[in-house]
């Protein structure tokens, strides 16, 4: 497909009439085509996607787990489920949406949540009326709370028996001494038991502020359309309340590593910040070439051994310092799995990958990249998730046309030394060991400790 | 690049979503779906194209060949599944198999199976689309009988993974039980001993006998050009003349009939089936809105249809199975209670409910918007998009039909509703997968 015909189908908005300057003492951020910051600081993204009768709608609000203090581990997802049963005119957000047929999806991450709705196209306008008024004025009363604390119980008890969310949250709180990263999302039972409603209300108050906020809309709308229902719900200006450190973690064990109480192993590595966007393409190669489901090398070579076992690997991009990680879960899983996983590993951290190779992989990892965004909450995901790391232009959604943007010009950039040297400096060995029912084990001279904002 | 969700409530939601989801209808809103065109070759087979071109530069392509489950027979159970998987293994390209090219520059190539076809999908870069399809079609002509084993044991594990959830299996009783006489009966992995039987020669024979252009479909979404449908037309062109084997017609089913399995689930799983219209029967939209007045499982008001009667906690949801012939509807149960008689009697006073009284107009104008609402929601993938374009393309009216449905849907009255339902819902099908503990069969 031409470039200009792209160009020309997808629409991207610019709200040039609500626009206004970002809010006095924050950093200077470059947003992604067809992005905005509005007058009271919140970001918004439009895009038209016309491949689907649907729309997706997001809100992510930038926003530790743990709260602000005092710390209330879980915090965030409760009061993400009470929002989600608040009810309006007797509905709450769930019931309002499944009455079009649409779905909703809360997902809590260390430093944001994300509500996104999916409904058909012609009730989006609709929904960013329902969204605001929830999350734009948001209320929460007893019985919304009560509600919204038995979901986020009912989750931590879930999670437990989920491999790939036990070992991550372990990695997570190995790799980072203090801070949301350092702790799993779902909290603890105790702490959920200490969390009140009050809690939940002042951290919603601190955290669901305009400039913690982007809207996303991405689907079969009209973009003008979507531009004028959400200036018409935007909320008004608030004070920010600065995102708590997490602290890497230093020469001494973690004080607190989650328990995994499932048979497996983890591996992990820290990785570059996301402000240096060359590395951090080129641990996504790395991490597509590696880790992919089916053609990762990894992948491959585990489930040669073990077909059995569940795998799951990614570099997750984070603002200052990304992480990189694999997880073997399965009842066989041992040190024959690490073994494994390190030999696949080793080869791109101590060679360059051939040349033909290289671009054969390059191109495969734009194509998986085309293909895990090809839905539009796959899209609204990306401007979301960008935008929580302070790096909304560097989003894989903020294209224009085939592989223009800045994240496809660094994919572009990528060479087969750079990809060499980037695996040499973050994949020579893991940091970072978890054993099924943990046992933490440094495997690396720990680096120096510093702060995470 | 990102995060991964932790997705806690999807991993905890209904085993059998996926099964929901493939049953969630398929479209009264303005232009909700690309123009769209389809042609007939001279072969029979149908080619049908809708360029939703923009973000991504994507195409992807579902092929329906007519060689479904429906065609397999108690002796070759399995065949299907056999031959599409030695056709995705079968070298074609510098050695490669169309699996191996597709991972290589980043694509896929998977099949599926129904009752009535094997799908092939294809996705891809454009630049990429028409080397794979010619691969796959390659393949489909000569498929390599020295995959064989390698495939068998892939359908084999596929076979038991399935088994593994209670809902399949309950699904799987069903079928055995209602498609009598039909292929459909069997499962896609067979019974073993059938899978374990099939040589070089029965997968030549099922390639061959259902490569025919009459029945075949290929369906490209996506930024498809017109030198990329011209290429496709061509390597469609390719399947010979001449109509498939018909599948024999399954048992009609006049009685209620129960069938009992023991497994090792925590919980007794109830599938209930009934009788239901195909996609191109005029009662398809009336079954629609039933499915969403049903609600998804886990909603306290389902089978209640604005009664205060006692509501049916266990309900899991329901599989709308409309691409077979007859169509089923099963709803599942999963009851904490080691008796399901309790489980099953609240159910079966909401189906009564259903088949003798008028609901509210309130109440159906309402499960009309879900109904429209889940049929647009299902549509999100291109290979969601492809099936789609694909099974209206075999419709009566063409690839119209998908954006016809959303008008059919608001077009339900209560009395279609009452009518679709005291016309279908007899005859139950029951399975029942019962936990085994110790020597004891709950």
């Amino acid at each position: 497909m031409s470039r200009g015909l792209a160009a020309a189908l997808v629409t991207c908005l610019f709200i040039t009439a609500s626009a206004g300057a970002a809010p006095a003492g924050a950093a200077p951020i470059r947003l992604a085509p067809g992005e905005q910051t509005l007058r009271d600081g919140l970001t918004v993204a439009v895009r038209q996607l016309t491949s689907a009768p649907i729309a997706a709608i997001e809100l992510w609000v930038r926003c530790p787990s743990n709260g602000y203090a005092p710390l209330r581990p879980g915090v965030a997802r409760v009061a993400a489920y009470s929002l989600l049963a608040q009810k309006y005119a007797g509905l709450s957000l769930r019931e309002e949406v499944r009455a079009d047929g649409g779905r909703v999806v809360i997902s809590v991450f260390p430093m944001a949540t994300e509500y996104a709705v999916v409904v058909p196209s012609f009730a989006a306008q609709r929904f960013i009326g329902a969204l605001g008024k929830r999350l734009f004025h948001p209320v929460i009363d007893s019985a919304a709370f009560d509600a919204g604390r038995a979901a986020a119980g009912a989750e931590l008890a879930a999670s437990a028996a989920i491999p790939d969310v036990a070992f991550r949250d372990a990695i997570f709180a190995a790799a980072f001494g203090s801070g949301p990263l350092h702790v799993s999302t779902y909290g603890d039972p105790q702490a959920l038991k200490l969390t009140s409603a009050a809690d939940v209300r002042g951290f919603v108050a601190k955290a669901y502020v305009p400039a913690n906020e982007i809207a996303v809309v991405v689907g079969n709308v009209s973009p003008q359309e979507m531009a004028r229902a959400i200036g018409a719900a935007a909320p008004l200006p608030q004070p920010q309340t600065a995102m708590p450190a997490s602290m890497r973690s230093t020469s001494a064990l973690p004080a607190a590593v989650p328990s995994v109480d499932l048979p497996g192993v983890a591996l992990g590595w820290t990785g570059p910040p996301v402000s240096d966007e060359a590395a951090a393409t080129a641990m996504d190669f790395l991490s597509d070439y590696l880790t992919r489901p089916g053609s990762g090398i990894v992948t491959k070579a585990l489930a040669a051994a073990d077909p059995g076992a569940e795998f799951s690997g990614q570099f997750i991009t984070l603002r200052d310092a990304g992480v990189f990680y694999i997880s073997v879960a399965n009842p066989k899983a041992d040190s024959k799995a690490v073994s494994i996983a390190e030999d696949a590993i080793r080869p791109v951290a101590t060679q360059t990958l051939g040349g033909s190779e290289f671009e054969r992989a390059i191109e495969a990892f734009r194509t998986h990249i085309l293909r895990d965004t090809q839905t539009a909450q796959a899209l609204a995901d990306n401007y979301g998730w960008y935008f929580v790391q302070e790096t909304p232009a560097y989003a894989p959604s903020a294209i224009e046309g085939d592989f223009a943007g800045d994240y496809f010009t660094q994919v572009s950039a990528l060479t087969p030394q750079f990809v060499f040297e980037t695996a040499r400096k973050y994949l020579s060995a893991p940091s970072i060991r978890i054993e099924g029912s943990v046992r933490v084990v440094p495997t690396s001279a720990p680096s120096a400790s510093h702060a995470l904002r | 690049m990102r995060c991964a969700r932790s997705r806690v409530a999807a991993a905890c939601g209904p085993a059998f979503a996926a099964l929901v989801l493939l049953g969630a209808a398929p479209p009264a809103n303005p232009a909700p779906f690309a123009p769209s065109t389809q042609e007939r070759l001279a072969n029979g087979a149908v080619i049908a194209v809708q360029n939703t071109a923009g973000i991504p530069p994507l195409i992807g392509a579902t092929m329906f060949l007519p060689a479904g489950l429906a065609l397999q027979r108690a002796e070759d159970a399995g065949i299907a599944a056999l031959t599409a998987s030695v056709v995705l293994s079968t070298p074609v390209d510098g050695g490669k198999s169309v699996t191996q090219v597709a991972d290589m520059l980043g694509a896929s190539a998977s099949y599926l199976l129904d009752a009535r076809d094997t799908r092939y999908y294809i996705e891809s870069r454009p630049s990429d689309f028409s080397r794979l399809l010619h691969d796959l079609s390659t393949a489909m002509e000569r498929p390599d009988p020295n995959q064989l084993d390698s495939a068998r044991r892939t359908v084999s594990d596929a076979g038991v993974a399935a088994a593994k959830s209670p809902a399949a299996t309950a699904f799987a009783m069903v079928r055995q039980a209602r498609y009598r006489g039909n292929g459909y009966a069997y499962p896609e992995a067979g019974d073993g001993f059938s899978l374990a039987r099939l040589g070089p020669t029965d997968v030549a024979a099922f390639a061959s006998a259902c490569r025919h252009g009459v029945g075949a479909v290929l369906a490209l979404e996506g930024a498809v050009t017109p030198a990329i449908s011209q290429a496709a037309a061509l390597e469609l062109s390719r399947l010979q003349a001449g109509v498939p084997p018909a599948a024999p017609a399954s048992i009609a089913i006049t009685r209620p009939q129960e069938v009992i399995s023991h497994r090792d689930v925590a919980s007794p799983w109830v599938a209930l089936a009934y009788a239901a219209p195909t996609q191109s029967s005029n009662d398809f939209a009336a079954m629609l809105v039933i499915q969403a007045l049903l609600g998804r499982g886990g909603s306290g008001d389902a089978l209640a249809f604005g009664s205060n009667t006692a509501l049916a906690d266990d309900y899991s949801g329901a599989f709308y199975q409309f691409d077979a012939e007859p169509g089923v509807f099963t709803f599942f149960l999963n009851t904490q209670s080691p008796s399901v008689d309790q489980g099953l009697r609240n159910f079966l006073g909401g189906i009564a409910r259903l088949r003798t009284r008028d609901l509210s107009s309130a109440l159906v104008q309402r499960a009309k918007r879900v109904a429209i609402g889940d049929y647009y929601t299902s549509i999100t993938t291109l290979q969601e998009a492809s099936w789609l374009l694909g099974r209206s393309a075999q419709s009566r009216t063409g690839v119209a039909a998908e954006g016809d449905l959303a008008a059919r849907i608001s077009a339900v009255t209560p009395g279609d509703v009452r009518r679709a339902a005291h016309r279908y819902f007899v005859a139950a099908t029951t399975a029942l997968v019962l936990p085994v503990e110790g020597d004891r069969h709950l």
